[in-house]
């Protein structure tokens, strides 16, 4: 599978493509996207220079427009995205639909990419996206591989890409949740309850499920791996390092319950997740 | 004018209801906005009409490729244009279709999942978005975004009992992602305290949310619909 990695600075850019990462993406600190503005580029100079340098490299750079902005940041927005595409952008990454068809309207040279929080769930809806001018759809985080099959192997021509489960994977249903609301400070998903009969927590995948989606997606056919931005590059280096050897052992042919095997060894070993562990090696 | 009331059922709590808890209510919903595992079969559905004396109304939550199949089975073998059947729409891919296919034969209400993305579009987008799709109600339960709505020339139902704050798809009650339910979430829901909260949460089927009073007057909110959370199976 090609990797798509997620980068906050020119630097992190120039790693990345260095290291073999197929394509980039990254959001503006001053135009809305998913993430803390620190996960983001910081100046329009900066980002700039990153998709030249994609660009010059021959790879994609995406720019993340998958917050709903509107009012003034609506306009600002459809300027950074014009800018960026004489500079030789490769797509914007997209949520709402309103954005979707201000782009489109835009003509741009790059390409439209349905971002994973516009909950694509089915092959009416890529459908849909398709009509809308998209040629790439993220598949939401929460779609198993069973589940995405069809739409990986959907007859409309679109591209998908699949987050790297095995790194990271939240069980909610990001877009449609407002647990953050609730507080306005914490990751409300991640405390520990005093539920009936004890301390209780959101429960999500273990890593030998993370790894079982990791394979059925590789045999589903999905063409695009996306690892997601990190505040640390350190950890991001290390999740990416995780994901090529991944691929690798995919690409052996192994058996799910052998890959699943080493997958769990691995997630333990090389992932964020031990990261002493990695260390001490 | 009182609202209509209406009551919120999943397909297995029909199949366990007795038919004298259903008859204090004029209209059933039937299925679930959060969950896929808990929308009718066709054979439910079939059931639910023989069972409930009232009208009878769809509810689906987002929908993979094989759930689209089972919601338009049961929107093919009961709709026409002369009977038309209202569905709470959370899915893009189905609020297309019925708009392509099936706009004789279809009433839609848009659900609480989907009402939170169009609540944040340009008010003439929204508009046109929601008259594009026949869109002629909204599934609301929380006031706040009653202002958003108003003005657009819908009705609202409003949700009592339960404010959704967060879904997942990872079954919380049988540790596993979709796929074989065991429906070890029927008639249970779980109080969930944290010191930081202001209030407990609730869970509910996939479901994550907060206990909710009366419904708010407005004029136009003209269906209640009742989702009690199950008394004394908070396990």
């Amino acid at each position: 599978m090609k990797t798509v990695v997620g980068v906050k600075t020119y630097d992190e850019a120039a790693t990345m493509l260095r290291l073999g990462a197929d394509e980039l993406y990254g959001g503006l600190a001053a135009i809305p996207n998913h993430r803390l503005p620190a996960q983001s580029f910081q100046s329009m100079d900066e980002l700039k220079a990153a998709v030249r340098l994609a660009k010059k490299m021959g790879r994609r750079f995406s720019l993340l427009v998958n917050q709903p902005s509107f009012g003034t940041r609506y306009k600002k927005t459809l300027a950074v995205a014009q800018e960026l595409d004489s500079q030789g952008l490769g797509a914007c990454i997209v949520r709402e639909l309103p954005m979707l068809e201000s782009l489109r309207a835009l003509k741009l040279k790059a390409r439209l990419t349905v971002s994973s929080l516009a909950l694509c769930f089915n092959l009416p809806a890529m459908r849909r996206y398709k009509q809308l001018g998209a040629s790439r759809v993220v598949l939401p985080f929460q779609l198993l591989p069973s589940e995405a099959a069809p739409l990986i192997k959907n007859p409309y021509g679109l591209e998908t890409e699949v987050f790297f489960h095995a790194d990271f994977c939240c069980a909610n249903i990001d877009p449609a949740c407002r647990l953050w609301n609730l507080t306005h400070r914490d990751q409300t998903c991640r405390f520990s309850y005093k539920g009936p009969g004890g301390r209780w927590r959101m429960p999500e995948a273990n890593a030998r499920e993370k790894m079982r989606a990791v394979y059925g997606f590789y045999h589903s056919g999905a063409q695009y791996l996306k690892i997601i931005r990190m505040n640390d590059f350190a950890e991001e280096l290390e999740v990416f390092k995780f994901a090529r050897i991944i691929d690798r052992l995919l690409k052996k042919g192994q058996s799910e319950e052998e890959f699943c095997r080493l997958g769990e060894k691995l997630y333990f070993t090389v992932s964020r997740h031990a990261r002493s562990a990695w260390k001490k090696r | 004018m009182k609202p209509e009331s209406a009551l919120q059922l999943s397909a297995p709590a029909l199949r366990a209801a007795a038919p004298a808890a259903l008859k204090k209510h004029g209209l059933l919903y039937l299925g679930d906005e959060f969950c896929q595992n808990l929308v009718p079969s066709p054979e439910d559905f079939a059931l639910a009409l023989r069972k409930f004396p009232g009208r009878v109304v769809l509810v689906t939550p987002l929908l993979t490729d094989a759930a689209f199949d089972s919601v338009e089975a049961i929107v093919k073998a009961h709709s026409s244009p002369r009977r038309r059947l209202e569905v709470v729409v959370n899915d893009l891919g189905l609020l297309h279709t019925f708009k392509a296919r099936y706009s004789h034969r279809v009433l839609v209400s848009l659900g609480r999942v989907f009402a939170h993305r169009v609540k944040v579009m340009p008010r003439k987008f929204a508009a046109g978005f929601l008259k594009e799709h026949n869109v002629k109600r909204v599934e609301l339960d929380d006031p706040a975004l009653l202002p958003r709505f108003e003005g657009l020339g819908l009705k609202f139902s409003f949700h009592t009992g339960f404010r959704y704050v967060s879904v997942t798809r990872f079954c919380p009650w049988e540790l596993h992602w979709p796929g074989a339910c065991g429906h070890a979430c029927s008639g249970r829901v779980k109080k969930l305290e944290h010191p930081r909260l202001p209030a407990p949460l609730f869970l509910r089927g996939q479901a994550y949310g907060l206990k909710t009073g009366a419904a708010p007057s407005h004029p136009a909110i003209n269906r209640l619909v009742r989702e009690p959370l199950p008394a004394g199976g908070r396990k």
